[in-house]
């Protein structure tokens, strides 16, 4: 039995290098690779940290940004506790793309995740921050707030600004949801090793598609 | 290697000494390879019989070190004729294919005489305005642009501008020849390798000319050498190569779903949803890579694998559409790719490389918990012996033409192949005192048995194609496979007699003791009881749905008071009958399939106990 006391899993989606896998790899690894090779279908990172004396793990999926949604397993949405969206400042193009990006989750994890009873921490990250910027802040956040994500951070993964205070921010608010949703009773339910205990049995390798 | 040496003689006199050595040692080499350079290509392409030879060196890994290796290359590719007398005709052609491709989409709109300014002006969205083709193409460039900038970080040969730039022009050119695929991230990566091997022969023939190697070589040869490596066609020629490659590729790129049935294939007799499913060409691929080849070979990482949920679309989308580049070094990928691209066209020995990838690690993920495995599969640890991997690639497909190789161990995990094991035979010490799983036991029972294992009494491996066939889903490149070897598969299966039958036969007197695992059994119409297929069991298996099974059984813990004849008479009886029920079962898409198969692997496991080839202790 592993020491954690709760397991979340974490998937990023943006388009493609807008510095996701840097994000993870900052976080995870405490690097910043100077050239980073493009995510071809998703790679997969675990990572540990203390919240409030609590040993939390999380599971962080890394997209491949031209993949999109319709291929990646259903299985990784469908269980995920929290969506991070990721554009580039320095990219009004990789900002354009978010209301697609938007509706993509509404249509492939929203009913998903609805089925489970339980609603996906939705989070908006405008990455690479050290950079001159075309995407202002006052109309990310203004996006942000309009298309009901539950927070939104500017971060530089090259800097390590903002990085591990995103993970951490989110961990904290997957953490006290939880306990709220077990009556301040802390439960293994989500903290299963496999993440798709959870949910509903059909919800395994047979419905898995890509 | 020159001006380093010159370098180091300014340096010291340690590093001088050193260098002249290095000098030295050129000389030496320069003499050696100036004898070899036209030879080796006369060796290898001039002698009767030089494409079987070819061949066969590929999947010995014998290319590593080849002068010509993207010859070879083109020869595995179809780019070349096996006729020798034709290959400057038709690289010709093919460079003048590409030059068109080139002047196609060769738009500049500032050089546009058109004066149709509706057309010709940079706001236009006409569809046929070059304006606006040039910005839809500047679009496509950026996208491949920044993939190619990041292509083998760590290789310098991929961050020279000019390397960078003919890689952006030949994906381009592909993506716009292809708009139906168009450019996908991973392509610059199966390209990379194709224009080092192309670039390298070249750079290895300008080498020979200037130590004057080419002059033993009679006109005509020296002419092809010249021009099949000439270096002003290098983006051409690789585009050709790229463009055979990603001929057989492009579906595992396809984004398009593909709706099926799942217990119509029946990938699981025990699957927990029978709901019609949707899956790409390359997601149903990997599930009958996990479903008619590991779980075959090695059904105990099988459902290791299966019961974290370690899918094989999870790190196998990446080991496929990169012809597995980003788990090697780039030496021992070409040395991967030279065996796959010799194959065949179709590139099904990737099928088996992929199997191989696992079973040469199977230690570590078995003693992996989920994180762990996903982390080794993900960061494929590297392998000393590629050869090894392809070695057991071959094995798997075809044990008889292709001994298994010997094992071996990597770092501090020993590694040990199971002999890929139909069946395994149990010693009775292992009865005596069951162990607890990991790899230890089925190490010591592999030890015991490896030299049945050896024997090639197992079935051939069914070539997961054939299930495709036979179920409608068959893609260009599967069918090509198909037609390929169409004698392997089943033909072998009938040739062979089970073992399981076998030792039946021979009643249960034998001190070892043959496992026919139920659960394990693939129960679907393509590999009955008659293929022979009994699958390893380990103390610990791990199905939950097993062990309840045991406790069931337990209730059943009585001598029989049956004759032989009578027990015979059942044993066979319910053999028939199980037959019948699981191959009317498999034509049928019954609603509760995973029922009825769980009862028959019950009713398996009562004709077992029956017959004696399973005891109740065993179950555990």
């Amino acid at each position: 039995m592993e020491d954690y006391k709760y397991l979340f899993k974490i998937v990023l989606i943006g388009n493609a290098g807008v510095g996701k896998t840097c994000l993870v790899r900052r976080f995870a690894q405490g690097v910043f690779p100077n050239v980073q090779g493009a995510t071809i279908g998703v790679d997969f990172m675990i990572k540990s940290l203390m919240v409030n004396d609590v040993k939390v793990k999380l599971q962080i999926w890394d997209t491949a940004g031209q993949e999109r949604f319709r291929s990646i397993t259903q299985s990784y949405y469908r269980s995920a506790h929290c969506l991070i969206l990721v554009y580039d400042v320095f990219s009004q193009c990789s900002f354009d793309s978010l209301p697609q990006w938007c509706r993509d989750i509404d249509q492939y994890a929203g009913a998903a995740i609805a089925g489970n009873g339980r609603n996906v921490l939705k989070v908006l990250v405008g990455n690479k921050c050290d950079k001159d910027r075309e995407v202002p802040l006052h109309i990310a956040e203004q996006f942000a707030h309009n298309n009901n994500f539950d927070l939104f951070m500017e971060t530089s993964a090259l800097e390590a600004e903002n990085v591990e205070k995103l993970f951490r921010e989110i961990a904290e608010i997957l953490v006290s949801r939880n306990q709220e949703s077990n009556g301040g009773t802390m439960s293994r339910s989500i903290t299963s090793n496999s993440f798709n205990q959870s949910s509903k049995p059909s919800n395994c390798f047979n419905c898995f598609s890509n | 290697m020159l001006t380093m040496s010159s370098k180091s003689l300014d340096d010291s006199f340690d590093e001088s000494l050193f260098a002249s050595e290095i000098v030295l040692e050129r000389k030496q080499s320069r003499k050696e390879s100036s004898s070899y350079y036209v030879d080796e290509y006369i060796k290898t392409f001039k002698q009767d019989n030089f494409l079987t030879k070819l061949k066969r060196r590929a999947i010995k890994g014998e290319l590593r070190s080849c002068r010509f290796r993207s010859i070879a290359w083109r020869i595995y590719l179809d780019c070349l004729p096996d006729r020798s007398e034709e290959w400057v005709t038709t690289t010709r052609t093919f460079r003048e294919e590409y030059q068109a491709i080139r002047n196609k989409y060769d738009t500049n709109p500032y050089r546009n005489n058109n004066h149709n300014f509706e057309e010709n002006n940079p706001l236009s969205q006409q569809e046929s305005s070059v304006w606006n083709k040039y910005f839809q193409d500047n679009e496509l460039k950026n996208t491949i642009t920044q993939d190619v900038v990041r292509t083998f970080p760590e290789i310098d040969f991929f961050q020279s501008s000019v390397m960078q730039e003919m890689m952006c022009n030949i994906l381009f050119h592909f993506a716009r020849e292809n708009p139906k695929i168009t450019y996908k991230q991973g392509m610059h990566e199966l390209l990379a390798p194709i224009l080092f091997v192309v670039n390298s022969d070249q750079q290895a023939l300008l080498h020979a000319k200037e130590l004057h190697l080419l002059e033993s070589a009679d006109e005509s040869t020296r002419n092809e050498i010249e021009e099949l490596l000439n270096q002003e066609y290098l983006e051409h020629d690789t585009y050709i190569m790229f463009r055979q490659v990603m001929e057989t590729v492009e579906p595992w790129y396809s984004h398009e779903m593909i709706s099926f049935k799942m217990d119509s294939i029946n990938f699981e007799p025990f699957s927990t949803s029978l709901e019609p499913s949707s899956c790409s060409v390359l997601g149903i691929k990997l599930r009958l890579i996990y479903e008619k080849i590991l779980k075959r070979v090695d059904s105990e990482l099988f459902f290791h694998l299966f019961n974290m949920q370690i899918e094989p679309q999870i790190f196998g989308i990446r080991w496929l559409r990169l012809l597995f580049g980003r788990e090697f070094s780039l030496q021992d990928l070409l040395v991967i790719w030279d065996a796959i691209f010799s194959d065949g066209i179709s590139f099904s020995l990737c099928d088996y490389i992929f199997t191989a990838m696992l079973i040469v690690i199977r230690d570590l993920l078995l003693s992996s918990n989920y994180s762990q495995c996903m982390n080794h599969l993900m960061r494929y640890p590297s392998v000393p012996d590629t050869q090894y991997i392809l070695d057991l690639a071959l094995h798997l497909r075809d044990p008889i033409n292709h001994p298994e190789p010997h094992g071996y161990t990597v770092g501090v995990h020993p590694i040990e192949v199971t002999p890929s094991p139909i069946h395994v035979i149990l010693p009775d010490v292992i009865e005596q005192k069951p162990v607890p799983s990991t790899s230890s036991s089925s190490r010591e029972i592999s030890e015991r048995n490896t030299d049945s294992a050896k024997t090639p009494n197992r079935p051939k491996t069914l070539p997961i194609l054939q299930v495709n066939t036979s179920k409608n889903q068959v893609t260009n490149q599967q069918k090509s496979s198909i037609s390929e070897k169409p004698q392997s598969g089943q033909s072998h299966a009938h040739q062979l007699q089970p073992v399981s039958q076998r030792q039946s036969q021979n009643g249960s007197s034998s001190p070892t003791k043959v496992v026919d695992h139920p659960l394990a059994h693939p129960l679907s119409s393509d590999d009955g009881p008659s293929s022979g297929y009994s699958p390893q069991l380990t103390p610990s298996f791990p199905s939950v749905l097993f062990k309840k099974k045991t406790q069931e059984m337990k209730s059943f813990n009585k001598p029989t008071n049956l004759n032989g004849k009578e027990l015979d008479y059942c044993c066979e009886l319910l053999t028939n009958q199980i037959d019948i029920l699981q191959k009317t079962l498999a034509e049928e898409e019954l609603k509760n399939n995973d029922v009825i198969f769980l009862a028959v692997a019950k009713l398996k496991i009562a004709r077992d106990l029956l017959k004696g080839t399973l005891k109740l202790n065993e179950i555990d």
